[in-house]
């Protein structure tokens, strides 16, 4: 049963470390409560044996996008000392019962299916090879086409991004957002 | 055909890759050699090279071979999805015609690249048939529109709409992911065919319903139903008006696809029924509520606007509400009336907001006020005007009228016995009624009252009034000629099946 | 020794495992100390003074009287500081060094036992994914001293971190492409053919942009602008003492040991030396002995040499280095990948 184990014990710290996220009062400890919900995940990712996906979610999440984020918000000085306001009890009593019943009626209808062995899903999370291999592949089965549309997507993004935070006044002070 | 290459898929997407390569023409271009002159010049450049590639897409995706379904899961390549992507290409082209009317960033070339990779999300998303590229050209379409409806970083309500419908939109592809998740659990299997195969004995599994009320939230979000409709009002205000028109034409067109693809094709033998005293849970009586919602809320409140684009806000609100009865019946009449409906109504959304962008690049605001008197301002304007809302609000002989016809009708013989849908076309046809008032209110601004002393003359560019006159033309020919369309639409519906 | 074979594979795995965490452990400490008395003997020599040496012979003991004399000092904590993270930075920061190791080969095998503590797949993977938990430390320490300079510190290291580690990752990406694997171990064996098929040799510019960017990652001059004592008075850990100090010093040497591992590793042939039959897998405990001796001669070489450039080259601009990090390195390291894919496509 350690599998068992671990795994709720890993959910449970995801679980705490979100309701953390989103309760925290300050910016930056919210900041580290995803970090925590994100080596929590991949702590499920490593559990359920796909070390590539574990090991790609730290670099990305953990030493890309947090980081990122930590930067932002310690650029920000003043959000770094600042106690966000909370609603008010009656809002938060309305919050807590609908998400109780929205997962009430969620759990209810997983615990009421019978679930077989492991869906028939092909494991393609066995070497590294085998994901590149199917990544880059244009035939049936392959995932070249999301793969372009991400590369667009994320063109997309980074047009917008850079349009979003630079200055109108369009000379000098546009090399300021790069880092 | 085993050997598909890289070749082979770019030949089967020429018009997406013709788009692309025209979305990054457009920005080099824009960047490197345009730098130094004229705004409006840069536009109309910029708008140009769009045009031009989007035309030559269209002409492209006349030409295409019936791929083979074992060739690419992913995809659908068929004649109706081909019509579609021709409708979008053609929004587009009249949003960047409409875009030159406004100046409103600096940023010209990022500006219509943006278009242009909407545009490319949304032709993605009306040829997906599996989950994973259905989820991610919506993001791809999504994220465009977010910096898009961002642009106008000299006005508050811009990045306020922006991070509102980005917030939103967030939550709303989490749900549908979730949903999407949960389907995958259930079945193994991301193709929506595959998935409708698997799932067609189990149809009412309680985990079958709760990931489909998830999706359908996601999708809800898209199209703009009540109660996820919280976003439109803000973000059709707050965008730069061109914006708005793609948010409110194209994205509809592509949004309505694929709620119909999703459930028509991906959860056929989930329908469920939404007969009155004959419910039965599937997606008919979810979407039943959605649509009820719709209508009632979307008219009720465009009532009490004063501004021209909230008013559209809540009145798009309201069509979306009056197209869910043409999906829940479920029959080819059905899906031709949907299309039928949806192409319509956003070439007349696309006119509405190109009147609006005018005016309100010349006056400075979209109040009603600003509209006082425009037969007297500007009399093709204000007929372009008439047309585009007595379209909206189904009055022959324009095109909205027959949209309204056929849905209705579609809806009320869906089923056999006790005339089915009819308790919902009845509530429709009530609201109807309900929205000939505010569009008049509109109208009788613009008509009837005398324009404030000292009031300008409004004159739009060449190129705008011809666009917007174009647009009421075809508004007006699809209205009285409406097989037209629906011809085109009924061959298509044959050979792809759906 | 036969006990040992009777154990059941589990038990063995387990008892080796422990003893190899132990050692490495052990070692890396031992080594971190005797970098420290290095730079200060190698700084003395360029700037022509003698250093350290009356603690023992040839000032041999040095390190230990420093662990002596920072385990005596108060430990004291600042009354304005934000208390946990204070705490938590100077452990978070050793932790990144450690794990590092656990992937590197440092020998081939000591008996039937592989030198290597995990094997993992995705071993570079794991290791970039280690290197980019460094930054937290600093940023924690920065945070947590709830002052300028510290603060001024942690914002510089982030953006550094950022900046330098796409340069790297992109800069190794061709090692993939010619070893086909991310198995640091695999990547040894492709390398086992003579001194020229040390990665070094066949990926020049891979090379020498890890070996840049490994100085920026490790905050070692002319990148330690989070430190930057004549304008940030030390930087990020201006605020700590005594053993917390202590912790920060240790882990800027214990990163550079690990980077400098990463390079043996990855470019100049691990634990082999192309003569003698030192590329294959050791046949007996001594060969065995004298792999690991080579690997450690590698790695304090590069020290020697990262430690050589401290003295030699002076600081970086901040606007200097952003530009050096986006503008130059990463446009060459994308041809660089550019590059060798097609010249794989064209040999294929």
């Amino acid at each position: 049963m350690p599998f068992k184990f671990f795994f709720y014990l890993i959910a449970l710290f995801v679980l705490y470390s979100a309701y953390f996220v989103v309760t925290a009062r300050n910016l930056f400890r919210s900041a580290m409560g995803l970090l925590a919900v994100l080596i929590g995940i991949a702590g499920m990712y490593l559990l359920l044996n796909a070390q590539f996906l574990s090991a790609v979610q730290v670099v990305v999440y953990i030493g890309g996008i947090v980081v990122l984020m930590v930067f932002a918000i310690l650029l920000i000085a003043d959000v770094t000392q600042k106690v966000f306001e909370q609603s008010p009890r009656w809002r938060q009593g309305l919050i807590g019962a609908a998400s109780l019943l929205w997962f009430s009626l969620l759990a209810g209808s997983m615990l009421s299916y019978r679930f077989g062995a492991a869906a028939a899903a092909v494991d393609k999370s066995g070497s590294i090879r085998e994901i590149g291999r199917a990544l880059l592949s244009p035939a049936a089965g392959g995932y070249a086409l999301p793969f372009e549309v991400i590369s667009l997507l994320l063109i997309a993004a980074l047009v917008g991004a850079v349009t979003v935070a630079r200055a109108d006044a369009d000379n000098g002070e546009g090399k300021e957002g790069k880092a | 055909m085993n050997t598909v290459n890289y070749l082979g898929l770019l030949r089967l997407l020429a018009p997406e890759t013709v788009l692309t390569i025209t979305g990054l023409i457009v920005l080099f271009f824009d960047a490197g050699v345009m730098r130094r002159q004229s705004i409006p010049r840069r536009q109309q450049v910029a708008a140009f090279l769009l045009s031009a590639g989007a035309m030559l897409a269209i002409g492209w995706s006349r030409h295409y071979s019936l791929a083979d379904p074992n060739s690419t899961s992913m995809l659908v390549i068929d004649p109706l999805t081909q019509l579609m992507k021709q409708v979008i290409l053609f929004l587009t082209i009249f949003t960047a015609l409409v875009s030159l009317e406004s100046k409103f960033t600096p940023h010209v070339g990022e500006y219509f690249a943006l278009l242009a990779l909407a545009t490319l999300g949304m032709m993605f998303l009306v040829s997906s048939v599996d989950l994973l590229m259905l989820f991610v050209s919506l993001e791809l379409t999504s994220l465009s529109l977010y910096i898009l409806t961002a642009f106008q970083k000299d006005k508050l309500e811009s990045s306020e709409a922006a991070l509102k419908y980005f917030l939103l939109g967030g939550v709303s592809a989490a749900f549908l992911l979730f949903g999407m998740s949960w389907v995958y659990g259930l079945t193994g299997e991301t193709n929506l065919i595959r998935i409708a195969g698997q799932l067609r004995d189990r149809a009412t599994d309680p985990v079958l319903l709760a990931a489909m009320v998830m999706m359908l939230i996601g999708l809800g979000f898209k199209i703009a139903a009540a109660p996820f409709h919280l976003w439109a009002p803000d973000v059709y205000q707050g965008a730069p008006t061109p914006s708005a028109a793609l948010i409110a034409s194209g994205s509809k067109v592509a949004g309505f696809f694929v709620l119909a693809r999703m459930t028509l094709a991906g959860l056929a033998g989930a329908e469920g029924s939404g007969v009155w005293n004959g419910f039965a849970p599937g997606w008919v009586p979810v979407l039943a509520v959605l649509a009820v919602l719709s209508m009632t809320l979307g008219n009720l409140a465009a009532i009490a606007q004063t501004r021209v684009k909230r008013l559209l806000a809540y009145s798009a609100i309201a069509h979306a509400g009056y197209m869910l009865p043409a999906l829940m019946a479920h029959n080819t009449m059905g899906t031709i009336a949907l299309l039928y409906y949806v192409t319509t109504y956003a070439l007349t959304m696309v006119g509405a907001f190109g009147v609006v962008a005018v005016v309100e690049q010349q006056t400075g605001s979209d109040a009603y006020d600003a509209f006082t008197g425009l037969s007297r301002r500007s009399p093709a304007l204000a007929v372009c005007l008439l047309v585009f809302l007595l379209s909206l609000a189904g009055l022959p002989p324009f095109a909205g009228f027959f949209a309204k016809f056929y849905v209705f009708t579609a809806a009320a013989s869906a089923s056999t016995r006790s005339l089915g849908l009819l308790w919902l076309v009845i509530l429709a046809l009530a609201m109807s009624v309900v929205s000939l008032y505010y569009y008049l209110q509109l109208l009788k601004q613009a008509f009837a009252v005398d324009p404030p002393a000292g009031a300008k003359i409004i004159r739009p560019l060449p190129a705008t009034l011809f666009t917007l006159v174009f647009l009421a033309l075809l508004v007006l020919l699809l209205g009285a000629l409406p097989h037209l369309l629906v011809n085109k639409l009924q061959a298509a519906l044959v050979v792809s099946g759906l | 020794m036969t006990w040992l074979n009777q154990l059941d594979p589990t038990w063995q795995f387990l008892l080796f495992s422990a003893l190899k965490v132990g050692v490495a452990v052990v070692a890396l400490l031992t080594l971190v100390a005797y970098t420290v008395i290095l730079e200060r003997r190698l700084a003395a020599c360029i700037q022509d003074r003698i250093g350290p040496n009356r603690v023992g012979p040839l000032g041999l003991l040095q390190p230990l009287a420093d662990g002596v004399k920072s385990f005596l000092k108060e430990d004291f904590v600042p009354g304005h500081v934000r208390k946990i993270y204070f705490w938590l930075a100077p452990a978070l920061i050793m932790i990144p060094a450690l794990l590092t190791l656990a992937v590197i080969p440092f020998g081939s095998r000591l008996g039937s036992q592989p030198l290597v503590i995990a094997d993992l797949n995705v071993g570079i993977l794991y290791t970039f994914g280690i290197v980019s938990l460094g930054v937290y430390g600093i940023v924690l320490a920065g945070y947590a001293a709830n002052s300028k300079y510290p603060f001024l510190g942690g914002i510089r290291s982030t953006a550094q971190m950022i900046s330098y580690e796409i340069a790297m990752g992109l800069a190794v990406i061709p090692v993939f492409m010619l070893a086909g694997d991310l198995n640091l171990s695999r990547i040894i064996d492709y390398q086992s053919h003579g001194l020229f098929s040390w990665l070094a040799f066949k990926l020049p510019v891979s090379f020498v942009l890890f070996g840049i960017t490994a100085f920026a990652e490790t905050n070692r001059t002319p990148f330690d602008m989070p430190e930057a004592e004549n304008e940030l008075a030390g930087g990020y850990n201006v605020e700590y003492g005594s053993m917390k100090f202590a912790m920060f010093f240790m882990a800027e040497y214990a990163n550079m040991i690990a980077v400098s591992a990463m390079i043996v590793t990855l470019f100049l042939g691990g634990w082999t030396l192309p003569w003698f039959g030192l590329d294959r897998p050791a046949a007996n405990l001594w060969v065995g002995l004298l792999q690991v001796g080579i690997f450690l001669g590698k790695v304090a070489a590069w020290v020697s040499f990262m430690i050589w450039t401290r003295w030699m080259l002076p600081r970086f601009r901040y606007d200097q280095l952003m530009k050096l990090g986006w503008e130059r390195l990463i446009p060459v390291a994308l041809a660089n990948i550019v590059g060798i894919a097609v010249w794989l496509w064209m040999k294929s």
